[in-house]
């Protein structure tokens, strides 16, 4: 097996390692919500979809914090054992890309089955708004792993300030989903921009992983 | 017989240059000891030799072939270096056994039940995670995975640092014994000198960023002498030769002496003496050396 394959496998065998961690913990909060909801009529349904939800919101979330932590700890770890620079790099978009397309095939699947097949486009928007921020994310990994703790704190302040305006502004519209574009047209076009800023983000991350460097 | 080299190697980090135009002749088949002080540049040449980190300046070939991102050359290292029970989100929470993991999907030639045995040599307990090894066990880890990985040129940093007498002896003895098998090459970086001098077939010596020496051991050794006496005889009998770490006792005086070829006799009103690799080292590193 080339070294190139050896990287593809290690990453992906992290992308369904991520998948696991997922699933294991949305079966812990369906398991809550069974608690919660015991007693009430289709508390098990009601469960089942709440834990799939937040299964699909866990895995959009879960891509960019991966992606952050990614150049100090996976990137590290395959460059100390004689990865490429450009094996890590392509490797790392085939995990992340085929993190939210495993989430959103399961997830998917699950609305279909469970007959709430209108939460499908939601996951989608949420799946691929994730990649964006995946890139920027590492991006951000390099930049703390050349800078070190200072960089750690001054993103968790800036993030905790826009989390905080974000959860006012979403507060005060009563968890209106405003921002999503009438019409099934549009997602397309969503796909494609998300798409596309991922792809443009990937020009920096090849530049940032080219230098990378095993500490 | 392959060579790893390295030509006009220079490293910076911002204004500091940690290598100063190195040059270095790695031939296969053999057993290197990478000696020099703290700081000397030792970890960041072995980063460099293996492509783990990119040189500011200079070029690494494997046989004639740059080893940066060429998978030719990178398969035929492993370059096992200390892990850090620490990463920068926090403790490392990696378990032994999935560090392993690691070492068998990237080297091709990797050994499982060779790495199983080792495990039961160093009394190792795999279901750890790294955070909560000892030093001696972080070293047992390198150790384990340099050796299953039976790469052709496998390149140990500090591996010994933290084991106890009993672990590097038997780690010393696992080296002698996979040499005289398979006749891979490694390349060991040490501080513990003395035990380890007898197990380089060639040294090289980094000091301050520049290689100082690179040469057989045995040929070195056999061409450095321990000179004492009175000051004056001592001084007479080395004339012309060069000289490290002069140490004087009222009128005794004693000095390291690193002559370009084995000298027959200084004089006989001196005493000589062979000197080890880890004097001879002090003697060449310590502050304040000077030349006759």
């Amino acid at each position: 097996m080339s070294l190139a394959a050896r990287s593809l496998t290690y990453y992906l065998k992290t992308s369904v390692q991520y998948i696991g961690y997922s699933i294991a913990i949305s079966a812990l909060i369906f398991v809550e919500f069974l608690f919660i909801h015991s007693g009430e009529v289709d508390a098990f349904g009601i469960a089942f979809r709440m834990a799939v939800s937040i299964l699909a919101l866990f895995i959009a979330m879960l891509n960019p914090m991966y992606a952050l932590y990614s150049p100090n700890w996976y990137d590290g770890n395959v460059l100390s054992m004689g990865g490429r620079r450009k094996d890590i790099f392509w490797g790392s978009i085939v995990k992340e890309i085929l993190f939210i397309l495993m989430g959103l095939i399961i997830v998917s699947v699950i609305y279909s089955i469970y007959g709430t097949p209108e939460m499908i486009p939601i996951a989608v928007y949420l799946m691929f708004g994730s990649l964006p921020f995946t890139g920027l994310a590492r991006i951000i990994g390099h930049k703390i792993r050349k800078n070190g703790r200072i960089a750690v704190i001054a993103i968790a302040i800036v993030a905790g300030l826009s989390a905080a305006a974000a959860s006012m502004i979403s507060n005060s519209r009563l968890y209106e989903f405003d921002f999503l574009p009438e019409g099934g047209v549009s997602m397309l076009l969503y796909i494609l921009i998300a798409l596309g800023i991922y792809a443009v983000l990937q020009i920096f991350i090849y530049r940032l992983c080219s230098k990378a460097m095993v500490r | 017989m392959a060579t790893l080299s390295g030509r006009n190697i220079v490293k910076k980090y911002g204004k500091d240059t940690v290598l100063k135009n190195v040059n270095i002749d790695i031939e296969t088949g053999k057993i290197y000891g990478l000696i020099g002080r703290n700081g000397a540049g030792k970890t960041t040449l072995l980063s460099i030799l293996t492509a783990q980190n990119p040189a500011t300046e200079g070029e690494i070939t494997l046989d004639g072939q740059p080893v940066w991102e060429n998978e030719a050359s990178l398969s035929r290292i492993c370059y096992s270096r200390e892990i850090s029970p620490v990463t920068l989100f926090g403790p490392n929470t990696l378990k032994v056994k999935d560090y392993l993991k690691l070492g068998k999907t990237f080297y091709k030639n990797w050994d499982q039940e060779y790495a199983d045995e080792l495990i039961k040599m160093f009394n190792l307990n795999v279901k750890k995670r790294v955070h909560k090894l000892s030093k001696g066990m972080l070293s047992a880890v390198t150790i384990i995975l340099a050796l299953a990985s039976k790469a052709e040129i496998t390149i140990l940093d500090e591996p010994v640092a933290g084991l106890d007498v009993i672990a590097r002896e038997q780690f010393y003895k696992l080296v002698i014994e996979e040499y005289a098998n398979t006749g891979r090459t490694f390349i060991i970086s040490t501080h513990i000198i003395e035990e380890a001098a007898s197990l380089f077939e060639k040294v090289i010596m980094i000091d301050n960023g520049e290689i100082v020496l690179e040469e057989n051991t045995d040929d070195l050794l056999a061409r450095a002498y321990r000179v004492s006496g009175e000051d004056v005889q001592v001084d007479e009998a080395v004339n012309g030769f060069k000289v490290y770490h002069p140490e004087s006792v009222g009128r005794n005086k004693a000095v390291t002496v690193l002559a370009d070829a084995p000298v027959d006799g200084f004089s006989d009103s001196v005493q000589v003496e062979p000197v080890s690799l880890q004097n001879l080292f002090y003697a060449m590193c310590v502050d304040g050396r000077k030349e006759a």
